[in-house]
């Protein structure tokens, strides 16, 4: 049985200082979310609210039908796992994953050929069978989560909630464990909510990606729109590569310098923002392109890397540009954006998507 | 690192650059082995042996004197009212330091400690002036015909007071380096507060609290100062073992006095001992808790 869940206008203030402000969110059932942010934008706060770890200054949390206020962590039923895995160390690993099912009260505990039964059966899911008897000190980090993870889905929540599940593991488990808890996530069809600090965790193992900034959130959209389409200048800088510069916005048109780069509401004027990414730009040579010097060449992977200076701009940009490259610095160049965002005063006012390219 | 250092030793000779020569290393342990025979392993022999020193016959009839049985029956029960309230308190007093934050929380911490810095015997003077006949509430206590001072009460009071700090000192560290987390792992599978602080709380503490518990026991059946001001030296009522010792030493029955000492040197011992086994017991299940 697994929820959708919707949170509307959830606050929370330590102290004096607000974790989170208003948040709207609605996660529909069998859904895999990120939520990513930086350091202490409230991500981890908005979990543990949902698990009932912590109470909401303000705000409803809906599990369902099921009006969360007033629910304690008991009875919310719910999967965490904690990013130190929390396991118990003085129990075995069948006993740590069996712990929920026998600290039911008597009227709904299985019997104990049940809970065997179910560890069995949790242990094949986790791909830990021949390890039941083991102590969580004897077990690696990414073992250690596994146990984790199936001590919370054996209790069957209505919701799996995880911090950070695999920050403290090496980069070779985690890219494998992220394909793994997809898979479980595709079999079991929990409704997931995970934490993650880590951009590329959070656009290959979601369903839809919550980016948290400062306590609000940013943008809630699938992998592909947040990459291509950051909705504020916070996901350009914090998601992937981004460029900058600054341009004017003057009767309807986006300027910089005297070339007009894209068109604008006539409503907007004076200084904005234009944000695109290295790989949405590239060499041009017809008139009209925006021009400039190439300053500087760097190998990047399977790629080159061109530094640009381009006229009338305060600052470099940086485009992706083959391999083969045959230009050498100081050459002047051409540039054509093919996707990019204009923000003024935070506020998107203009955009290019790829899609009016590829026609 | 070991690696490293058989490798490429940059000593004469193939030795851990932390290791002394042989010469300093053979000083330095026959240093420290005399010094523990002439302050601690000889005390204790002498004890033993100035005890005999009359003969069993003599020994054992100070221990069958009925005085000495009464301060063998009261020292075990001020032990037996002390060490449970002061392994709850301890341990209560530990959670809340280790769990919440609240104000004076550093306060608390400083008064838990306030039992090892002030002498035992302000301690038991303080009881005095609180429930003594001329103390802050002498006058209500003569007429509820209650007595504190020179009798039981007074005693447990005092040596309460002085072992407090063991169990919470034992525990408030260890509780703050664990964390909460396994606590919350255990409500969010459904666990009741009850059942968490059974099956996951004490399991996880369970080492610190022994140790605690241990030495509050030691100290509890060997307090002298607190005691000596409250109890009121009534043979056969108020003197502990301690307190009969000294008793017996200034009556210069110097072969008494030591057989009395060899009972609390044996309950020391036993203390020891208890604990050396649990540790060689479940040595394996700690050495799994460090690396863990």
């Amino acid at each position: 049985m697994t929820m959708d869940i919707h949170i509307r206008g959830v606050t929370k203030t330590f102290g004096a200082s607000p974790a989170l402000h208003g948040v709207d969110l609605d996660i529909q059932s069998g859904e895999l979310i990120g939520l990513l942010g930086p350091s202490g934008s409230g991500k981890t706060t908005l979990l543990r609210i949902l698990a009932g770890l912590e109470t909401p200054t303000g705000g409803d949390i809906r599990f369902g039908e099921q009006d969360m206020a007033g629910q304690s962590v008991q009875e919310r039923r719910v999967g965490f796992v904690f990013q130190s895995y929390a396991l118990f160390r003085h129990m075995s690993v069948a006993q740590n994953i069996g712990y929920g099912l026998r600290v039911r009260p008597r009227a709904t505990r299985p019997s104990a050929s049940e809970i065997s039964r179910r560890v069995e059966e949790l242990l094949g899911l986790v791909q830990l069978k021949g390890f039941e008897s083991r102590f969580p000190g004897q077990l690696s980090g990414g073992q250690r989560q596994r146990v984790a993870l199936a001590r919370a889905l054996a209790v069957e929540p209505r919701v799996l909630l995880l911090d950070e599940p695999f920050g403290a593991l090496d980069a070779q488990v985690r890219k494998d464990l992220r394909r793994w808890l997809r898979e479980i996530h595709d079999r079991t069809g929990h409704t997931t909510v995970f934490v993650t600090h880590d951009q590329d965790e959070a656009l290959e193992m979601s369903d839809r990606v919550a980016v948290l900034n400062r306590g609000a959130l940013e943008q809630v959209a699938t992998p592909d729109e947040i990459y291509d389409n950051p909705a504020t200048p916070f996901i350009y800088g914090f998601i992937g590569d981004a460029n900058r510069i600054d341009v004017s916005l003057r009767n309807g048109q986006v300027g910089l310098g005297d070339t007009v780069l894209a068109r604008a509401p006539a409503s907007a004027e004076g200084k904005a923002e234009l944000f695109f990414r290295p790989e949405h730009a590239a060499l041009d040579e017809a008139p009209g392109a925006t021009r400039g010097t190439l300053v500087a060449l760097r190998r990047t992977g399977a790629k080159r890397r061109g530094e640009i200076k381009l006229d009338g701009a305060a600052n470099t940009i940086e485009i992706d540009l083959p391999a083969t490259t045959t230009l050498t610095l100081g050459d002047r160049v051409g540039v054509r954006l093919d996707r990019f965002s204009v923000f003024s005063e935070g506020r998107r006012v203009s955009a290019l998507a790829l899609a009016t390219r590829a026609a | 690192m070991a690696d490293i250092a058989t490798r490429a030793p940059t000593q004469s000779r193939d030795r851990d650059a932390t290791a002394e020569s042989p010469a300093i290393r053979a000083a330095m342990i026959g240093a420290a082995v005399a010094i523990l025979s002439l302050f601690l392993f000889l005390p204790l022999a002498t004890v033993f042996i100035e005890a005999f020193g009359k003969g069993i016959d003599a020994y054992l009839a100070t221990l069958s004197d009925s005085n000495t049985l009464s301060a063998i029956r009261l020292t075990l029960l001020v032990a037996a009212i002390c060490v449970p309230v002061n392994t709850v308190c301890g341990a209560a007093a530990a959670w809340a330091i280790a769990r919440f934050d609240f104000v004076g929380k550093s306060l608390l911490t400083t008064l838990i400690d306030l039992p090892f810095s002030v002498s035992p015997v302000i301690a038991g003077l303080v009881y005095v002036l609180l429930f003594g006949a001329r103390g802050l509430f002498g006058p209500f206590l003569q007429a509820h015909d209650i007595e504190i001072i020179f009798a039981v009460p007074g005693i447990v009071l005092a040596t309460t007071f002085v072992t407090f700090p063991f169990v919470a000192r034992e525990l408030i560290p260890l509780m703050q380096q664990q964390g909460s987390y396994d606590e919350q792992a255990a409500l969010t599978l459904g666990a009741s507060p009850f059942r968490m602080f059974w099956t996951v709380t004490l399991p996880n503490i369970k080492w610190g609290l022994l140790y605690g518990v241990l030495l509050c026991n030691a100290r509890a059946m060997g307090e002298f100062g607190a005691v000596a001001v409250v109890s009121g030296h009534i043979r056969g009522f108020t003197n502990t073992l301690p307190l009969h010792v000294d008793a017996l030493y200034n009556d210069y029955d110097m072969t008494g006095a030591f057989a009395v000492a060899s009972i609390l040197a044996l309950l020391a011992l036993l203390t020891l001992g208890v604990k050396t086994l649990l540790e060689w017991r479940f040595a394996g299940e700690l050495a799994l808790r460090r690396r863990h």
